[in-house]
């Protein structure tokens, strides 16, 4: 048995029964259904107390994003500098915590190069990326790209995310500041710049998030979301502006390939950016959304259009990452949830 | 076993079956709050709403005065036809499920068609909300819920002055103010506004109306609202509207001190 749920379920219960053992005995023996969400062929139970924490011990603010390292551990970062990083095993049980030195920790990418895994931490307090090995040493900066000639101050750039193409090359989203994508080499030396804000599509408006999209073998591409126009906007990889996913009331965060299908947290599903809503999206291999777990049904209409998404039940409240394993389960951050820990889903 | 220590057991027997899990259930949550798909909030004749959830097994009810709907409100079957002012307020109800918060929207029927001589602002609004300007209070658009969608007129601590010249003076007996409320944007309502009109541009004007605004609380929600001022009928080719902003932000706000902002989209005279 597990003891949160006996605390959750069996004190209330139990006092109950203390009080009023008709109402309790019949609210005891109401069956028990476990509530599934997603659509199609992703569908999920629902896991709200994994990975939960003594709050004394390993608080956090905004549970920002999730990776999974190559030892199957999933690592969750967040703005909490008493420990930045969270490591966890697949069961939600702690293996350590490291990081102390990232107030704006927000965006978390896990890179293998030549055997090792590294982690690229966008920080936007810092206005700066942070290369560090999987334990947490610092093995290269980023700061501000001064040599652009497109920002001025430090404070203009607010990394959110990064992305690692398979040459070592790295790609910044800078989707809280001038919303441009920076092109790096793998030693950090800029090599390109595109995007920015302005009319058309080739630009953005919170280029929040960005990921290598390796599904078509051999040519690599850039997924980058504009997350307040509700779009996924594929690039080349020296970005040319190649397709649209219009993906209407999902305010996407990051997109996340995994195996043929792309799974995306929308942190709400109307404005403000705090309504309390938010919802999983799940793309399938022809990018037609599959399935949209705590939300509503995914429909097209007849002329190929998605009709507009939105959270059907409250299990979530402004998802910011979906980190998948490999058994295709779902870790599920937070953002502004009243600092709670992370959420499981587990396919059925 | 002493019979003191039996007792606990069969109180506890029950709860077994619920420990045996963790996964959540439905009760555990709320139902989405319905979404409305509409022509806009302004209406000619008539305003065409559509509700929806997307949740199998899920009820709306929805009522249109502005209260919140319970098990019994009238139940959503078909479109809605509103025919006259309403204030839908839509929730959805499951048995598996806690119902959902209420989702709403205001319903209007437009006001006549005005020949604008001139539109002006006595201070220009935010240079980052400048809206469609002054004749854009009067075009018959209005915003959505987002105050960015380049409808809305923002003020930061400022009141605002408006003044229109008609070309030809249709009776007006009722005035509406379209205004944002968003405290957590630091958006807050008008404290009050004064219609005032003139036979002259230049002439006597003569107060003919006016409403105060009582001041939402930290639990108000963020929504669009119609602010009413009934008037003698009136056929003046002079007016001037005074919304006086909400002042400084109260104690219990985040921002306590600093001044509101106000956000309107649109002035009718009916």
């Amino acid at each position: 048995m597990e003891r949160r749920a006996f605390i959750k379920y069996g004190a209330a219960a139990l006092a109950g029964a203390i009080l009023a053992p008709a109402a309790a005995a019949r609210a005891a023996w109401q069956p028990f259904r476990e509530l599934i969400i997603g659509h199609n062929s992703h569908r999920y139970r629902i896991d709200m107390n994994w990975g939960a924490l003594n709050a004394q011990f390993y608080p956090v603010n905004d549970c920002h994003e999730m990776v999974q390292d190559s030892k199957g551990r999933i690592l969750l970062l967040t703005n909490h500098t008493r420990n930045n990083v969270i490591v966890y095993d697949k069961s939600g049980r702690l293996l350590e915590v490291w990081g102390t030195e990232y107030p704006g920790a927000h965006g978390l990418t896990l890179s293998r190069e030549n055997g090792e895994d590294f982690l690229y931490i966008s920080d936007n307090s810092r206005h700066e990326v942070i290369k560090t090995t999987i334990d947490g040493r610092v093995a290269l900066i980023l700061p501000w790209p001064a040599e652009s000639g497109k920002y001025e101050r430090a404070d203009q750039y607010i990394p959110t995310e990064t992305a690692v193409a398979p040459n070592g090359d790295i790609y910044v989203a800078d989707g809280y500041g001038l919303q441009y994508i920076l092109h790096y080499n793998a030693r950090g030396e800029l090599l390109n710049i595109f995007g920015g804000r302005g009319e058309g599509e080739q630009f953005f408006d919170n280029a929040h998030g960005i990921c290598l999209d390796t599904r078509s073998p051999g040519s690599p591409t850039l997924l980058i979301t504009a997350r307040m126009q509700n779009k996924l906007k594929r690039f080349s990889l020296d970005g040319k502006l190649l397709e649209l996913i219009h993906l209407p009331g999902a305010y996407i965060c990051r997109p996340v390939v995994h195996g043929d299908h792309v799974y995306l947290a929308a942190l709400v599903s109307r404005l403000p950016m705090d309504s309390g809503t938010g919802f999983i999206t799940i793309l399938g291999p022809d990018n037609k959304v599959v399935s949209v777990p705590g939300g509503s049904r995914p429909e097209y209409d007849a002329g190929g259009k998605l009709i507009p998404l939105h959270q059907a039940v409250k299990v979530f409240r402004h998802p910011h990452d979906v980190c998948v394993d490999e058994d295709e389960n779902l870790y599920v951050a937070q953002w502004n949830s009243g600092k709670t820990y992370p959420v499981k889903l587990e396919r059925v | 076993m002493n019979k003191n220590h039996f007792i606990p057991l069969l109180v506890l027997l029950p709860v077994l079956p619920l420990c045996a899990q963790h996964y959540a259930e439905g009760r555990e949550f709320r139902l989405g709050a319905p979404q409305m798909e509409h022509g806009g909030q302004l209406f000619q004749d008539s305003a065409v709403v559509r509700l929806s959830l997307g949740w199998e097994g899920a009820v709306i009810r929805y009522t249109l005065d502005g209260s919140l709907p319970d098990e019994k409100s009238a139940l959503y079957r078909e479109p809605l036809v509103i025919w006259q002012d309403a204030r839908l307020q839509a929730r959805a109800f499951h048995p598996s499920f806690q119902p959902s918060e209420p989702s709403g929207l205001e319903f209007v029927r437009r006001g006549q068609k005005l020949k604008v001589a001139s539109a002006a602002l006595g201070q220009a609004p935010a240079q980052q909300y400048p809206g469609r300007g002054a004749n854009g209070l009067v075009d018959g658009r209005k915003g959505s819920a987002d105050f960015r969608d380049g409808e809305w007129l923002g003020f930061n601590g400022a009141d605002v002055v408006f003044q229109l010249a008609l070309e030809d003076a249709a009776e007006t007996s009722e005035i509406l103010i379209s205004a944002l409320s968003d405290p957590g944007s630091w958006i807050f309502p008008p404290a009050a506004i004064e219609v005032w009109a003139g036979a002259k541009e230049e002439g006597h004007f003569l107060k003919i109306g006016e409403a105060g605004i009582a001041p939402p609380g930290p639990e108000a929600l963020a929504g669009m609202a119609f602010f009413r001022i009934d008037i003698p009928p009136t056929a003046a080719p002079y007016w001037e509207i005074r919304i006086r902003h909400f002042g400084l932000l109260p104690e219990w706000h985040q921002g306590k001190g600093a001044p509101a902002w106000l956000f309107i989209d649109e002035i009718i005279f009916r």
